[in-house]
C-alpha cells in the first residue's frame, strides 16, 4: 500500500485517475466540469483521453452462446417453491416510489403475484423445460391444461359475448381454469402466438396475457 | 471533444431511471416465483457475468460454474436484494465473490504480492503476439494484470460502470478503485504503446 498515489497531487494527477470514467460520461456533473477545466489546458490529458476513448472501443465483446449457458443452468434450478407471495420491504418500498409515476406498477406486481399462484398450482408442469418430460408433476395437473400455451386474467366485468369475440380474434381455445387466481389457459397456434400475445394484451377486456412455457419463448 | 457531456448525463440519467424499474419490476416477479422472469433476467445478464467473470478468472469452466453459482444466488435467494442498490451492482457483487471463491478454489493467486506491480508471472514478451491485431495484444496484456486490476478495467471499460459502483461491487474504498485503475492503464499503456503509440 506504500506506493498508493497520494490524493493531493493535484488536479492533473486527480483528472488523470478520473479519465476512465470522464470517457465513460460516469462522473458526477461536477467532477465531469473539473475534468474538463483540466483538459483546456494540459495537452498530455488531452492525448489521454483519445488513447483513453480507443482503448475501450478495443476492449471488444466476446462471442458468447447464452442458450447454451441458459439449458445448463435450467437443469440445476429446482421448481419454484416460494413459501410465501410476499415482497421484500426493500422491493416493495421501490414498487412504491415507482408506482408515484406509473399507476401501471402495482397492476404489473399483481399480475406477477396471480401469474405466480398459478404457476405454484400447475405451473410445474407447463414450465417443464424445453419440451422435455417433467421431472416433478403436481397431483392436480388437468391434461387439458398441459396442451395450454398462454395464460390469461380477464377483466370481471367482460361481458361473456366480449370474451368470446377476443377468444376468436386471437385464434385462441380455452383449455384451462379458472385457477384461484381467476386466471385461465389459452392454446393458441405456436406459430402464431407471438401475434395472439400482442392481440391479447391489445384488448381492453384482458388483464394479462402472458406465455406460460420455459421453451424458446413466445 | 467536451461538448455534449451534460446531454449526456441526462441520457444516462434517463435510462437508469427506465433501467430501474424495468429491473425492479422483474425482482418483483422472481420473488414471486416467476420462472419466466428468471429467464429474461439471465438472459440479460449472462452475456454481462460471461464477460466479466471470463476477464476475472480466465478458465472456461470455472467460469460456467460462477456464472452459475450467481444466478442461483438470484433464483434462490431474491430477497437478498434490499433494493438499496442498482440490481446491477447487487448481482456484480455476488459474480464477483463468486469468481474470486473459484480462483481460490482453483489455487490461482487472487491478488498480486506487488500491489501496484500488478503484472503476473506469466507474462510472454510481446514479440510472441507476432501479428496479431491491436485487440488481441489488448486482450493478452489485461491478461497480465490482476484478477482485482482486470474486474476494474472491464467494469469500467465494457460495463460502464463508474468508480463508486465499482467499488461498491468490490466492496473496497472508492481510492482503491482509481488507484487500481491508474496502474492498470499505465501497464497497458506500455505494453500497448508499440502498437497504438503512432494511432492515436
Amino acid at each position: 500500500m506504500g506506493r498508493i498515489i497520494p490524493l493531493t497531487r493535484g488536479r492533473h494527477d486527480e483528472a488523470q485517475r478520473l479519465l476512465p470514467w470522464y470517457v465513460t460520461g460516469r462522473l458526477e456533473p461536477a467532477e465531469s466540469a473539473q475534468v474538463e477545466a483540466h483538459l483546456a489546458t494540459c495537452a498530455e490529458c488531452q492525448a489521454d483521453v483519445a488513447l483513453e476513448r480507443r482503448l475501450r472501443s478495443e476492449v471488444a465483446t466476446l462471442p458468447l452462446d447464452t442458450d447454451a449457458g441458459w439449458l445448463r443452468l435450467r437443469r440445476r434450478l429446482a421448481p419454484p417453491q416460494r413459501s410465501s407471495l410476499r415482497l421484500t420491504p426493500g422491493l416493495r418500498r421501490m414498487l412504491r416510489r415507482l408506482s408515484s409515476r406509473s399507476g401501471l406498477v402495482w397492476t404489473l406486481t399483481a399480475q406477477a403475484v396471480f401469474l405466480a399462484a398459478f404457476l405454484l398450482g400447475v405451473g410445474a408442469v407447463l414450465l417443464s423445460p424445453l419440451g422435455r418430460p417433467a421431472a416433478y408433476r403436481t397431483l392436480g395437473q388437468a391434461p387439458a391444461a398441459a396442451s395450454g400455451n398462454v395464460i390469461v386474467i380477464f377483466r370481471p366485468d367482460m361481458p361473456e359475448r366480449e370474451l368470446r369475440r377476443t377468444l376468436l380474434a386471437s385464434n385462441a381455445r380455452l383449455v384451462g381454469g379458472p385457477t384461484p387466481a381467476d386466471a385461465y389457459v389459452l392454446s393458441v397456434p405456436r406459430p402464431e402466438r407471438l401475434a395472439a400475445l400482442a392481440r391479447l394484451r391489445a384488448e381492453p377486456g384482458i388483464v394479462m396475457a402472458e406465455p406460460i412455457d420455459a421453451g424458446s419463448g413466445p | 471533444m467536451l461538448s455534449g457531456q451534460g446531454a449526456a448525463d441526462c441520457r444516462v440519467k434517463r435510462r437508469s431511471t427506465s433501467y430501474l424499474e424495468e429491473e425492479t419490476r422483474l425482482m418483483a416477479r422472481i420473488q414471486a416465483g416467476d420462472l419466466r422472469a428468471f429467464e429474461h433476467l439471465y438472459r440479460s445478464y449472462h452475456p454481462r457475468l460471461t464477460r466479466f467473470l471470463t476477464n476475472l478468472i480466465h478458465r472456461p469452466q470455472l467460469v460456467e460454474e460462477a456464472l452459475d453459482d450467481t444466478m442461483l444466488v438470484v433464483w434462490n435467494q431474491p430477497g437478498r436484494y434490499n433494493g438499496h442498490s442498482r440490481l446491477s451492482t447487487w448481482i456484480f457483487g455476488i459474480a464477483y465473490r463468486k469468481g474470486l471463491k473459484a480462483l481460490r478454489r482453483d489455487d490461482q493467486p487472487v491478488k498480486d504480492k506487488d500491489p501496484d506491480g500488478r503484472i503476473s508471472g506469466e507474462a510472454g514478451p510481446e514479440q510472441q503476439l507476432g501479428d496479431r491485431q491491436v485487440q488481441g495484444v489488448l486482450l493478452h496484456a489485461i491478461s497480465q494484470l490482476s484478477p482485482d486490476h482486470r474486474a476494474v478495467v472491464d467494469l469500467t471499460y465494457f460495463h460502464d460502470i463508474g468508480y463508486r459502483e465499482t467499488a461498491e461491487i468490490m466492496d473496497c474504498p472508492v481510492d482503491t478503485v482509481k488507484t487500481r485503475m491508474y496502474y492498470a492503464r499505465r501497464h497497458l499503456r506500455r505494453m500497448l504503446a508499440e502498437r497504438l503509440g503512432g494511432e492515436v
